[in-house]
Parts: structure tokens; sequence; C-alpha cells
């Protein structure tokens, strides 16, 4: 016998064997000790109790097959064999239990394989402990999250419904020899859901309205607006305005749906409109980063506009608020990116606490190789994580890329 | 000593004390005695690798004060002080650890008194088994469903702000006399956020448009498209419309919005708009239930078009669908009730298989006709649940009274 198990007296006055019998008769846990052929041979008062029965004389000699029903008896006595075939514990096990009678309980069971003094394996033991309120409250938890994922996943494909295809001509008519505009995206949102927005809008047979827009916060809520937006965005009077006048219709639009004018919310959006017979664009600005322009032959790219020069403030903010127009000229070949500030704000290195900005943007669109529209959106969005070192992004990221290919035939 | 405490020899060729030694050598739970100063006088080879160490021998004597943090042991001493001033034990609770290098896991831990042979407590004993990989799985599950949850309390305030107050009068400005339609709703999501819209629509000085309508299916899903509705029925021309042309313009503009028009969704809606000189009233149905109407000095409250002459498809279902127009008149006093059919869908008794139905609503609302608008809805809301047997709704619940006061001028 180890000394550990001695007789001697411990300053509580009570041998080992007197504690260890407390163990057995007081411990609301179910200590049990099995042979071989899954009979009960010894078990703590708690065990006796937890079975249903007085006292522990009344269980020695039972199998799980008078105390179980017969498919978690056959389950709980394969996990017997297996130890006793090969000696292996089962540690920690969170298990249900079904009664005869239907009742389900949730225990957390330890089983070890028993041996003799030549450490043969002579039968188990183990100890389980009731854990059902844990378990049915945890098991509520998940059922609620999960209840929530899947309704957030069918507003990801209501969301989804939304959106623009990955890949786009202007005009769409698959007959026309000439595709002007070539437009491609990648839209990722931070979760299943996001407040981010981008469309195109058919204006005439050679003039396209590009729109990106990104709602503050994300989540749910942003969505919500993104809805809201999709849907005033693809109305007629959106058609016929000018890029000043369609944010300043947004914006008080916007505004016209909230009918409690307190939330701090705002939008930051980008509107040109591009037509295709000369490359010429006009657009305005609602507190959004500009596009970067990559021209045709030079390698050098850019922002199209500073943000303080046409910049108005972001949509929703205040009521009248006006926005300038800026111009420009596209030649075939040349590219836009338009993107959502999720882009921008990842590390500027990988650790570093700074944001990329706009220098450090251009900088790793400088860096890509020369290739078609759809790489180059995915080559952004590589370098810019893994520039970070990060896998993923933190907010919602919408990029698109416009390539004009010249006037439409 | 009783029979089963002996050491007689049990079936296996082991005694009773060889098999309780094994379990303190072998089990992977920390079994453990302490003296009433919280010192370790028995402890299991498991219990000392617990605490860090190689043998029990190295942990005898030692208090928590010694091998946790101060917080915890503070903690689980005073629990400890208290089951021995008691008696009562700690059973299968779950608790943090703190060890004193800061590293932490989670244990799920039963402790009892520890009686001397007279019955006396002379310190506490227990079992404690690490659950540490569980409950970290089951935390980061609580935390997302935690996270998800506060979006969705976003959402719903974003989505309260699309609603009008609960009680209205049109004119707006109008008071006392001059004071001509007064409206009151009830909304109530059945999760944090709901497919059902209401609003009410300025036309003119003395016309007004109410709207109500449920889109198919709840939760966040149902609440992009109520966000979108939102966004059409203030924004667009169509506001000015008559109701059928109204319903037929927002069943297209809706299909608009999805690029993928096989998606299977709905949206019932009914649209009216009430001349408020002459009381008049003009309506167009899309599949919608039709409103209860009460007249004034008649008790028996009915639907308003019972026929379904006047029901035109849900909206989205169809891209040309057409509807129909009603008329009918309301005199000073009349009363109209607009809902969703989350309130007729309830169970019509407790317990019952049969839904409430129209017939049943209108039962219900003659027992109530005699109270005032603003009492009336709320009470209508409480009866049908009351009736039901249930404390909420399963579906979205939307319920609008709304009362011809008097003539404009």
């Amino acid at each position: 016998m180890p000394k550990e198990l001695s007789e001697a007296k411990f300053p509580v006055g009570m041998t080992r064997r007197t504690m260890l019998q407390q163990l057995m008769d007081n411990i609301s846990d179910n200590i049990y000790f099995m042979d071989t052929s899954g009979r009960i041979v010894l078990i703590s008062r708690g065990g006796a109790r937890w079975l249903g029965f007085d006292s522990p004389e009344e269980v020695i000699g039972k199998t799980d097959y008078d105390l179980f029903t017969e498919e978690h008896a056959a389950a709980a006595f394969a996990d017997e064999q297996r130890i006793i075939a090969t000696g292996e514990p089962m540690i920690g096990v969170e298990e249900k239990e079904t009664w005869e009678g239907g009742r389900t309980t949730w225990v957390s069971t330890t089983k070890m394989p028993l041996r003799d003094d030549d450490g043969k394996i002579v039968g188990i033991f183990g100890i389980s402990r009731d854990i059902t309120a844990h378990k049915e409250r945890e098991l509520t938890i998940r059922r609620l999250k999960e209840q929530m994922e899947s309704e957030l996943h069918l507003a990801r494909e209501i969301q989804d419904s939304f959106l623009a295809p990955r890949e786009m001509f202007f005009p769409a008519s698959p007959k026309d020899s000439t595709k002007s505009l070539y437009v491609v995206h990648d839209y990722r949102p931070s979760g299943p859901v996001g407040g981010d927005f981008y469309c195109l809008l058919p204006l005439s047979s050679t003039c396209a309205g590009i729109f990106i827009a990104d709602v503050m916060g994300h989540g749910v809520a942003a969505a919500l607006m993104v809805s809201a937006l999709n849907a005033m965005v693809r109305s007629e009077w959106a058609r016929s305005v000018a890029p000043p006048e369609f944010l300043e219709q947004l914006n008080s639009r916007l505004r016209g749906v909230v009918s409690n004018k307190d939330t701090a919310d705002f939008i930051t959006a980008f509107y040109m409109i591009v037509d295709t017979s000369d490359g010429r664009i006009r657009y305005s600005n609602a507190g959004h980063h500009p596009p970067i322009v990559i021209r045709a032959g030079s390698p050098q790219p850019s922002a199209l506009c500073s943000k303080s020069s046409i910049g108005g403030p972001a949509l929703m903010l205040f009521s009248g608020a006006s926005f300038k127009i800026g111009e420009d000229k596209l030649n075939p070949g040349d590219r836009l990116l338009l993107f959502t500030d999720g882009l921008m704000e990842m590390p500027s290195s990988r650790g570093s606490v700074e944001d990329l900005d706009m220098g450090g943007l251009l900088r790793l669109v400088n860096g890509l190789p020369e290739t078609d529209l759809p790489m180059l959106v995915k080559n952004v969005i590589a370098s810019v994580l893994g520039n970070s070192g990060r896998d993923s992004f933190d907010d919602d990221v919408c990029l698109i890329g416009v390539e004009y290919r010249g006037p439409t035939a | 000593m009783s029979k089963e405490k002996s050491d007689r020899n049990l079936p296996l060729g082991l005694t009773r004390g060889g098999m309780l030694s094994q379990l303190m050598a072998n089990i992977s739970d920390n079994i453990y005695f302490k003296d009433s100063e919280g010192r370790i006088v028995f402890l299991n080879s498991a219990g000392a690798r617990w605490y860090g160490f190689e043998s029990p021998k190295e942990v005898i004597g030692k208090t928590d004060f010694e091998l946790f943090s101060e917080e915890h042991a503070a903690a689980a001493s005073s629990d400890e002080q208290r089951i021995m001033a008691t008696g009562e034990p700690i059973i299968g609770i779950e608790e943090r650890e703190t060890r004193r290098g800061g590293s932490t896991t989670w244990a799920s831990t039963t402790k009892m008194p520890l009686r001397d042979d007279d019955g006396r407590i002379v310190g506490t004993f227990g079992i404690s088994r690490d659950i540490t990989a569980r409950k970290e799985q089951e935390l980061t599950i609580r935390r997302l469903k935690e996270q998800m949850e506060s979006e969705l309390q976003l959402a719903r305030e974003i989505q309260r702000s699309f609603l009008e107050p609960q009680e209205v009068w049109f004119p707006e400005s109008a008071t006392g006399s001059f004071r001509s339609l007064h409206v009151v709703h009830e909304y109530r999501p059945s999760g944090p956020v709901g497919g059902d819209f209401y609003c009410l629509l300025p036309l003119s000085e003395t016309c007004v448009g109410l709207f109500i309508a449920d889109v198919m299916g709840h939760g966040v899903a149902a609440a992009l498209m109520v966000s979108a509705l939102n966004a059409v029925v203030r924004n667009e021309s169509a506001r000015f419309a008559a109701p059928p042309e109204f319903l037929e313009k927002l069943n297209t503009r809706l299909r608009s919005f999805i690029a993928n028009n096989e998606s299977a969704d709905f949206i019932t809606a009914f649209y009216m708009i009430v001349d408020t000189t002459d009381g008049s009233v003009r309506y167009s149905n899309a599949g919608h239930n039709a409103p209860v109407v009460l007249r004034a000095g008649s008790s028996e409250p009915r639907a308003l078009c019972p026929r379904s002459a006047i029901r035109g498809p849900a909206l989205m279902l169809f891209p040309d669908a057409s509807f129909k127009f009603g008329e009918d008149k309301l005199n000073p006093g009349d009363r109209l009730l607009l809902f969703t059919d989350g309130l007729t869908e309830m169970p019509s008794s407790k317990g019952s298989e049969e839904e409430l139905q129209i017939k049943g609503l209108l039962r219900l609302i003659d027992g109530l006709s005699h109270r005032d608008l603003p009492t009336l809805v709320p009470d209508v809301i409480a009866s049908v649940l009351a009736l039901s047997g249930q404390d909420s709704f399963d579906d979205d619940v939307c319920l609008i009274g709304v009362e011809y006061c008097s003539a404009s001028t």
C-alpha cells in the first residue's frame, strides 16, 4: 500500500480510510466500480441515489441494462468494453442519459480501467457528475445562437440579391461589339450582412451612373440602411439628375425615411456619371474616399480628386446639404478603383497601430503587376491583407474596378 | 464498521480499500480533503498535478492562498467557511480558477463538509474536474450570441425610427375639433426586428394615405424588405397615385430591387386613401386581410370589404399584377382596424389547433367596441393573447386603429 494511504492520523483526527469512506458516503457524485461484464461492484451513496435507489447495496450487481434504456446502456457498455480492451480512459465526456420512462439528464463522465495487483484490467471505475442544469442552459444559448445565425444567413441571401453581378458590362446588351465599360467588384461584409453598397445605374444608351456608399457601423442595423439606399437609388428620380443633385436628393430622402432624426447615423457616398461616348466623367462626393485612377500607359496611380476640394458632408448629417461637382476625362484603357474605408482601416504594416492611408494604398497599388481588371481587384484586396499581416478585414469592404474601353460602337 | 465498509474481497480480487486507492491514484479529477483552516490534509495524484506539483506530499499542508491568486483563494476560502458553518454543500458549480502565475482554468466543483466519527464538522472535501476546454467553447458561443443580440438591438432602433409615433393625428398641426383623423398603432415584432410595416402618408391638406404591409416570414430578412418598403412608399411619385396604381407601382419597384427575381418572397399589403372632408375612402388590396370597420352607433363590427373581388395578388409575385378599387364612406365616429395576419393566426383558444381567423377576431372586437381608440387597440392585442393562452405572438403583429373624428374644413 502506498504511503499516502497509510492509516496515519491526520490533523483532522481522521484516517485516510475514514476520509475515503466519507467520500463514498456523502459526495453527491456517482463514483462507481464495475467488473468486466459491466456489473456494479462498488458505488457511492450519491451514485445509488442518482440511479434511483436508497442504498448502494441495492445497486450492487446491476448493469447499465438494468438502469437505462437499451440504447443508452448499449452505448455505455461499448465504451466500457473499449476501455477494458485498450486501457485508454474516457476523460470528462458529456453524455446525455435517457432513462426508462423517457426522462433525460446530462452527466460529465470520467471512466478509467480498474487493475488488479498484477496490473491486469479487471473492470472499470469512474466518476459521473450531474450537469443537467448547466447543460440545458448551454444548449438553450447554443440554440438561440444558431437561430440567429440562420436568420442572418437568410438576410444575407436577401442582401446578395440587391447586389449587381460580380462582373458587368455597360451597355449590358450582349449584341454590342464594343463593351464600353467593364466593372468588377469584390464585396466582403465583415459578418453575414454588411453596410457597404454599390450599384451600376444605366442612365441612357451611353451614360452610366456608378454609386458606392458605406453606412456607418456594420451588421444588421447598417444592412437595413443599405436596403433603404438600394430602394432609393434604383428609383426613377435617380436616373435623370447630375451628381450633386443626386447626392442632395438622396440626403433629404434618407433623412425623410427616418422619423426619429436623433440617430447619429451617417452614410459616406460617391456618385459618378460616365459618358461612354467620350470618356467624360462627372462626380460628387459625400464624405467618401476619392477613387484611385490608373491611367493607361502611366503606371503611377493617383487619387481622382482630393477629398477636400470636391468632398461634401456625409449623407444624413445635415438637412439641405449641398455638393460640388468634379469633372475629368477617361481615355481608353484608363481604370478607376472605388472602395469603402474598410480597405484603408487596416494596419499600415504588420502589427502597426497606424491605419493604411491614401499614400500607402497608392503605393500598394503601384507595386502590383499589370493584369486584367478582375485580377487587379483581387490583387488589391490580397496586397492590403498581406501588407497588414491579417487574414481578413475588420470592417465591411467593397472594392470596385472600372475600366473604360473606349466609346460605344 | 458496517458490512459495506468492510475490507472483504470483492469479486474482482480487489479489496474495497484497493479500489479506492486506485481511484485516488488514477482518476483525473482533483479529490482533496482540507482541515478547518483550509490546509490540504489528503489529496490524490491528479490533485497534486492540478496544483502544479509532482506528488501529493508536496501539497499537504498548503492552503488555497499558496496555490491560487489572492482573489480566487479568498472566494474559495469563504465558500469553505460557509460549508463548515452551515453544513450545506456546494454541488457542481462551475468556477474560474486563477493560479498564482496568472493562468486560468475552469473547474466543475463539488465541496462537502468533512465530519469526524462524532459527526462534528472538522473540514471540507471535494472533487473538482477540469472543464476548461468545454467551458471556453461555451463562452465563445455565448459571446457570439450576445454580439448578435446587441447587433439586433441596434437594428431594432433603426427599424423603430422608420415607424410613426404610437399615436398621431391628421392634420398633424390641427388641434381640438380641427383634428379629423386619429391613428393609434401597436407594433409587436416576434423578435428584435420584424417584417410588418405601417405608415401614414399625408397627401394633401385633407387627404391621407394609410398603408399596412406584411413581409412573408419574419426576422432580419423580412426587416430588410421592410426597410426597402419604407424607402419606396415615402419617396416614390406613386405616393400620390390612386390606390390600385400605388400598389401596381410598388409591385414593380419591389421586383426591380431584387436582381434575382426567383426569390419566392412576397408581401401582402393594403392601401387606403381617406378624404377627411367627407369621410370617403378608396382602397386596394394586395393579398392582405380586409380591415375591420366599427360604425358609430352600430355595435356589430364587420370586414370593410368582405368580397374577395377587391383582393389582388400579394406584391412581388407577378411582374404586371393589377389591382381593383374599393370605395366606402366613413361617418364621424366610425373606426377602422387594420392588422397583419400574426393577429388572426393565433390559437382561437388555449392549446387549440384552430386559428382565431377573421370570424373570431370580429367576435372579440365586438366585446370591446365601446372602448375609446387608445384603449381599444392595446385591448384587442391583450384579448387575443388572453384567448390564446400565450404570453406572446408567434409571428410579427401590427394593429392600427383609425377613427374618423370629424370632417376637416
